[in-house]
């Protein structure tokens, strides 16, 4: 992970991978899907496979970047969900829109591929894969359950690569699901936006940043963004995940 | 007919004409319901208006205020999970609140909040959708006050507006999802003010004057704001695209 996040947190081992693991658990629980994997992405083309529940969804992630192309590739790009009911059918044009992926997909016993973008405006930290080994499409629950799903594990990344350990060490779906109002304000987004400048990196990273600073200070989130906004608090560019900073002089 | 009654029938034709061109274009339903906030003071003639929707988790999220007043007490109260936008959402029915005063019982925290930032009476009107209320648009007036049947008419009216613009997003178009229509509609949001930081860090402006270079740059150039937002903040779009060739070259005052 460490090429793909340089400065945040992410512990690749232990407690990250367990609380990925688990919100992969709860896709198979409440969607009717055989199985779901989880991987970050940055827009650069790099990525990593956090989690995969078998070995299928392990072979489809490794298909993804084998070929280059994919529906967890597109919905990432397109920061939409892309949904395919059945790999075989040329109606849903699978095989026309991924040559490579669809047929080897199928060979490796998928049937059914969804994949959700985990975003949040412009952030973009990965997808979400679940495949089905029976073709059919989602209905509408179970497309919003994913939905909600894929939520709550872009904030489960967010924590996770900024070093706090809410997330990692809560049970249950709750902190899977933000439970932060805090982190719905406008100023959260705003503040990120300035980091991006502020510490030159990107938008991802600027929230990751923002994130651990909170944390690492247990403050909320909201209160350190209105700091940042209002200009009366700097996060330094020093690179050290703990997200130092400095108070402004007024 | 009074000359203020002619000329504000005379705005309500132009605002809905404006409205109805904005839907059947591609447009952009975080800009759109900044519109709409903006006309619900005019034409309902309210001090503020904000418009709320309820996100995948079920949480009602601020989409657009019309003042920074009215979107700190919208967050508070769904901070607090208390006050009458919530109820307005979870029972699908209209919460009129014409005296803030006597409503200090039912939701003793937005009440003294509300009072102590200036206002006096509160109207949400829920935005339904077949079964499902998606969300709410709150009217917030400085005195108490009794609004007539004319202007919760023309409210609710406005509220099914913001509902039809969520059903007929571009970004969507051939996806009958609700809960991704209403995600795509937040995360429009989101980008927007992710890009005002973007540029507020770059040049030492304002979120307001932030937000003005990002619309003013989407409509002359006839793109969607959250496109425009999102080349922003991915560093392809910079500040001096955005200002105005045709405005003074001088910098807009510091404030």
């Amino acid at each position: 992970m460490a090429e793909v996040w340089p400065s945040a947190g992410w512990d690749a081992g232990g407690s990250a991978s367990s609380l990925v693991g688990r919100i992969c658990t709860a896709c198979i629980r409440s969607v009717p899907v055989t199985g779901a994997s989880l991987s970050l992405m940055t827009g650069a083309g790099n990525r990593a496979t956090v989690h995969a529940s078998d070995a299928v969804a392990a072979r489809l992630e490794d298909l993804h970047f084998d070929m280059g192309e994919g529906p967890g590739l597109d919905a990432f790009r397109e920061g939409q969900p892309v949904l395919v009911a059945d790999l075989d059918d040329p109606r849903d044009g699978a095989s026309a829109r991924w040559p490579g992926f669809s047929p080897a997909a199928y060979e490796a016993g998928a049937r059914a591929v969804f994949a959700y973008p985990l975003a949040l405006g412009a952030a973009k930290l990965g997808v979400l894969l679940l495949y089905g080994d029976r073709a059919g499409a989602l209905d509408a629950d179970a497309r919003a359950t994913a939905l909600r799903l894929a939520d709550g594990a872009f904030f489960a990344l967010l924590d996770l690569l900024s070093g706090s350990t809410s997330a990692a060490n809560g049970d249950g779906d709750r902190e899977w699901f933000g439970g932060d109002n805090a982190f719905y304000r406008a100023e959260v987004y705003q503040a990120a936006g300035m980091l991006t400048v502020r510490l030159g990196v990107g938008i991802e990273e600027a929230m990751v940043r923002l994130r651990a600073y909170a944390f690492a200070h247990d403050r909320p989130v909201s209160d350190v963004a209105a700091d940042i906004v209002g200009r009366n608090l700097h996060l330094r560019d020093d690179n050290d995940g703990s997200g130092s900073a400095g108070q402004e002089q007024s | 007919m009074s000359e203020s009654e002619v000329s504000r029938e005379h705005r309500l034709a132009e605002v809905f004409v404006t409205l109805a061109d904005t839907l059947v274009t591609d447009f952009d339903v975080a800009d759109l319901f900044t519109d709409l906030a903006a006309a619900c003071v005019e034409l309902l003639e309210v001090t503020a208006a904000g418009l709320m929707l309820v996100d995948v988790g079920g949480r009602l999220r601020v989409m657009a205020s019309s003042s920074e007043r009215s979107r700190l007490l919208e967050l508070m109260e769904i901070q607090n999970d208390e006050g009458p936008c919530l109820d307005c959402h979870r029972d699908g029915a209209p919460v009129l609140v014409p005296d803030l005063a006597a409503a200090r019982d039912r939701w003793p925290g937005f009440s003294q909040e509300a009072m102590r930032v200036g206002f006096g009476a509160v109207y949400a009107l829920p935005m339904r959708l077949r079964q499902d209320t998606i969300g709410a648009l709150n009217l917030f007036h400085r005195e108490p006050k009794i609004v007539t049947d004319a202007t919760l008419l023309l409210a609710r009216a406005l509220a099914d507006v913001a509902t039809i613009a969520i059903l007929q997003q571009r970004a969507v178009a051939g996806s009958a999802e609700l809960s991704q229509q209403l995600q795509n509609a937040l995360n429009s949001r989101v980008v927007i003010e992710q890009a005002k930081g973007v540029l507020a860090g770059r040049e030492n402006i304002d979120m307001p004057i932030a937000f003005d270079l990002l619309r003013g740059y989407a409509r002359r150039t006839n793109q969607r704001l959250s496109l425009v937002a999102q080349a922003v903040v991915a560093g392809e779009l910079g500040v001096d695209k955005l200002r105005d060739p045709r405005a003074r070259t001088d910098a807009p005052p510091a404030t």
